[in-house]
């Protein structure tokens, strides 16, 4: 059984190739024969390929090296040479894929030694050379490059000192990355070092640089993920570095090409060795770059960026130097993760520190809208967004960048019927609602919460296309007579397809930012909970008021006028029974206790009948106007019956509301008219009326004594007289009473006067108001 | 025995009433009872039991009394077999309507309303004396 691991991987299908600045040896497992050499072997140790090929490794190597490779392995690799029982013959391995009696499969054990690269100092024909050696695909490979100007130890920790201090002083991410890329230039002086950053979708941006001064900066470049296929994320991933020396030099072939006994290639993906692509050469070449040593950056165990060291003359960075970087990159991994996890801590506090300063600006009036949009802190500062809605109350506000009205509020109709979650976020919303694919440079991306579905109400922020927001660039040519030669034209092809990848799509909304959304939709729905509360509330209050007024008309319907009867009754008994004994004074003083009883209790059934208009249980209907009228018209007549009044009632329209408190109303008004009008000799009373569409009017207009402009509102008041109780006897309270009613059914009463030409009261009441009633129920 | 027992919180009315029962020579056989639990107590009293108070021939109940309203009353006399059928006059200052339905719905003889003038409280009494002069004759 052949697991895929077993199988030979050679991208190209092309024999391995390798850098000639090192050699290679490729050994059988587990005899340790050799398999395979670098063409090159002879020119770096001396020794002839025919005399190295299906020999021991003991050729090669010097005893002590060998001998400490062995044990290494075997301490790395179960079973590789068992020590038990003194054989001094290795064991046989167990077939592919099958369990030994460990209980291990062979691709663990196989996994495990892959992540394991072994390292040695051997020396070989007197030139000293690193030796790392890992197993895959069942075959050791041997990877030899001579040590040249090595780094001491003192060197290195004091180098690693400088740097780690460096990068723990860093106040933000960004400028952590920018000081390690510049340190390490100085370290390795390097052309151009950059710190590549991948986005969700494997594109890398250039997000710091270190550079030659004469050289042009690459900051913010973007190149697409097509660079960065997914072999080349895992080898960065599980090997770190990757090291070009000179893209000019031709590389060397293996020798054989192929295993003479397995009828394989070898395995070189984990080569530090291998020669670069083609592709990767093309592309070094058209940038002008002759050497590039590339670092992963890992990131909770995921690749997140990658340190890509240039130069443009063939560069060697010794081993001990590359180890260096290897631990820079390593202790920058731990830093970044630190420092974006206080950077997302930051911005957490900084969007907490929004939300609150929002509940409390809507909590200084208790008004949600004017809390998000009329102080400094709006909601736009709530998400990073160009623009946001709200539709609360009826009523839509936009804020910065935002579709039109009629568009945002065909998108609230739509996301109140199809989407049912109270918080939904996509950066992708024409792929769900078409319409938006017409504002997408104002919401290819919307976050909604929803405040109230059944009245549809909701904030929503926009974020514009993608594609409006990010310039995207490729490398410029090493000089002008290069013309746009492949790779640039693949990398063209990989813009376009990115373009078309991300086309409709805006930046994914944060999980930090979809919290502050749900959050500050709790505390807009607290605040319309305390509002409802509060009008409750006030309901509550204003029906325990109007039962404390109705207890209150009782007891003065009852309590209050028996005293009064009383003294009514007794002062008649004195009047009547003991006027021979009381001399004219006393007479007369007993007739004005009589008479302010009376009129007092004639105060109290006014009140009584003004504060009653409210409480009524009221009786809708349309009715003519014209019988009230002469019915209450008559009425009066009888009570001046030696008066001339001439009456002139025009044509009259139907009137909409309670019968009684509009006869009420009219005799009022007419009381008014005719009581006004004593003093002129001929009486006029004009009475007439007109519809229009949503009311009616009716006017009663005298020739009276009138009165001054300036008491036009106070007539209403209660108990509010203008003449004093001789001229005109009254309580002051029968106009107070026609407005009541007036405002009772939700009309309008009004007066023109002038002194001593008279006065028109006018009175205006809406058609028909039983939608507007049952509403109000 | 007593002519009229007059069931009300209000001296005065109850001044007035009496002086003119008297004026008028209708009656000066009457009682005065101030709450609605003196009235309970004079009917229904444990010292009724043995000794059994003579009940009036007529009652006139005031509606709005401490303690224990005139409807109360009302109800009380109107489902007891020893008192229902003492003719009860409701009399009050309230003319609401729902009072003088209630009053009848619990077996009120007649409903009388506090008259604003005396000359109307002398012409009440009249009939008071009326009323009960017929009853006489039964």
């Amino acid at each position: 059984m052949l697991t895929s691991r077993s199988i030979p991987i050679n991208e190209e299908l092309q024999p391995a190739m390798i850098q000639n600045y090192g050699f290679m040896v490729v050994c059988s497992l587990p005899d340790l024969g050799i398999v395979h050499v670098s063409e090159n072997i002879k020119d770096q140790t001396g020794k002839e390929t025919a005399v190295l090929l299906n020999k021991p490794l003991s050729i090669l190597l010097d005893p002590l090296t060998l001998t400490h490779l062995k044990e290494t392995l075997n301490l790395t690799r179960f079973g590789f040479v068992q020590s038990d029982a003194g054989s001094e013959q290795p064991p046989q391995m167990p077939p592919d894929g099958e369990p030994d009696d460990t209980g291990v499969s062979n691709e663990e054990r196989l996994s495990l030694v892959d992540a394991a690269q072994l390292w040695f100092e051997p020396t070989i024909n007197g030139r000293n050379f690193y030796l790392s050696a890992q197993i895959i695909a069942q075959e050791l490979i041997l990877e030899f490059e001579p040590i040249r100007q090595g780094l001491t130890t003192a060197q290195f920790s004091h180098l690693l000192d400088r740097l780690s201090a460096n990068i723990r002083q860093a106040k933000t991410l960004e400028a952590l990355l920018q000081s390690t890329a510049r340190q390490l230039r100085q370290i390795t002086d390097f052309d151009r070092i950059m710190v590549y950053r991948f986005d969700a979708m494997w594109n890398a941006e250039v997000v710091a640089e270190a550079k030659r001064d004469d050289l042009s900066s690459y900051l913010g470049l973007r190149y697409p993920a097509t660079g960065f296929p997914p072999k080349t994320r895992t080898f960065y991933h599980k090997y770190w570095t990757r090291m070009t020396v000179d893209v000019e030099t031709e590389p060397v072939r293996l020798i054989p090409t192929v295993n003479p006994i397995t009828l394989r290639l070898p395995d070189l993906s984990g080569s530090n060795l291998k020669a670069a692509s083609e592709v990767q050469i093309k592309h070094l070449r058209t940038i002008g770059v002759k050497a590039s040593l590339v670092i992963a950056i890992t990131h909770n165990t995921k690749l997140w960026g990658l340190l890509v060291c240039h130069h443009h003359r063939p560069k060697f960075i010794d081993y001990s130097l590359r180890k260096l970087y290897q631990t820079i990159a390593q202790i920058l991994s731990d830093h970044i993760l630190l420092k974006s996890t206080t950077e997302r801590l930051d911005y957490i506090y900084q969007i907490d520190t929004i939300e609150d300063r929002l509940f409390q600006q809507m909590t200084q009036n208790w008004d949600v809208v004017a809390g998000l949009i009329q102080f400094e802190t709006t909601l736009l500062d709530l998400t990073e967004c160009t623009g946001a809605a709200i539709y609360f109350d009826r009523e839509l506000i936009l804020q910065g960048e935002t579709p039109t009205q009629a568009e945002t509020l065909e998108l609230i109709t739509w996301l109140n019927q199809a989407v049912a979650q109270n918080i939904y976020a996509t950066n992708n919303l024409g792929s769900v609602y078409a319409p938006a694919k017409l504002f997408l440079n104002k919401a290819a991306g919307i976050l909604a919460i929803s405040i109230s579905k059944s009245l549809g109400e909701y904030v929503i922020w926009f974020r514009p296309e993608i594609i409006q927001t990010v310039t995207w660039n490729y490398p410029p040519p090493a000089s002008a007579e290069s013309p746009k030669n492949d790779t640039q034209l693949n990398w063209q092809r990989s813009f376009d397809k990115w373009q078309k990848m991300i086309k409709n799509l805006s930046r994914p909304w944060q999980e930090s930012e979809l919290m502050a959304a749900g959050r500050l939709r709790e505390n807009i729905i607290n605040i319309v909970i305390h509002n409802a509360n509060e009008m409750r509330a006030l309901n509550q209050k204003l029906g325990k008021a109007n039962a404390e007024l109705e207890a209150f008309s009782y007891s003065v319907s009852h309590d209050l006028r028996a005293p009064l009867r009383n003294i009514e009754h007794f002062t008649e008994i004195l009047l009547e029974e003991y006027s021979e004994r009381i001399n004219n004074d006393g007479l007369e003083i007993l007739e004005s206790i009589l008479q302010s009883a009376q009129y007092m209790n004639q105060l109290i059934n006014d009140l009584l009948a003004y504060s009653r208009i409210g409480q009524a249980d009221k009786n809708y209907n349309h009715f003519d106007l014209l019988p009230i009228i002469n019915q209450a018209k008559d009425t009066l007549i009888k009570t001046e019956p030696e008066r001339k009044i001439t009456f002139d009632i025009r044509p009259l329209p139907q009137v909409y509301g309670d019968r009684p408190l509009i006869r009420q109303l009219v005799f009022n008004l007419l009381s008014n008219a005719i009581k006004y009008t004593r003093p002129i000799k001929d009486s006029h009373i004009e009475i007439g009326g007109q519809q229009t569409e949503t009311e009616v009017t009716f006017y009663i207009k005298d020739n009276g004594v009138g009165f001054k402009d300036k008491y036009v509102d106070k007539i209403f008041d209660v108990f509010s007289r203008l003449h004093t109780q001789e001229l005109f006897e009254g309580t002051g309270i029968g106009l107070a009473i026609a407005q009541r009613i007036v405002q009772s059914h939700q009309g309008r009463i009004w007066a023109e006067s002038q002194i001593n030409l008279g006065t028109t009261f006018f009175v205006s009441l809406p058609l028909n108001q039983t939608k507007k009633d049952n509403q109000e129920v | 025995m007593i002519d009229l027992l007059y069931i009300d919180d209000n001296p005065n009315d109850a001044q007035l009433l009496f002086r003119t029962l008297e004026k008028q020579q209708i009656t000066s056989k009457y009682f005065l009872l101030k709450d609605g639990e003196e009235a309970l107590e004079f009917f229904f009293g444990q010292l009724n039991d043995n000794n059994p108070l003579p009940m009036p021939k007529i009652v006139l109940l005031d509606i709005k009394l401490p303690k224990v309203t005139g409807f109360e009353v009302l109800q009380k006399l109107k489902s007891d077999h020893t008192t229902k059928k003492i003719p009860v006059i409701i009399f009050t200052s309230s003319n609401e309507r729902q009072d003088l339905e209630l009053a009848y719905q619990l077996g009120a003889n007649s409903y009388l309303v506090k008259p604003d003038k005396y000359q109307k409280l002398k012409e009440l009494v009249q009939y008071l004396g009326k009323y009960w002069l017929d009853l006489n004759e039964i």
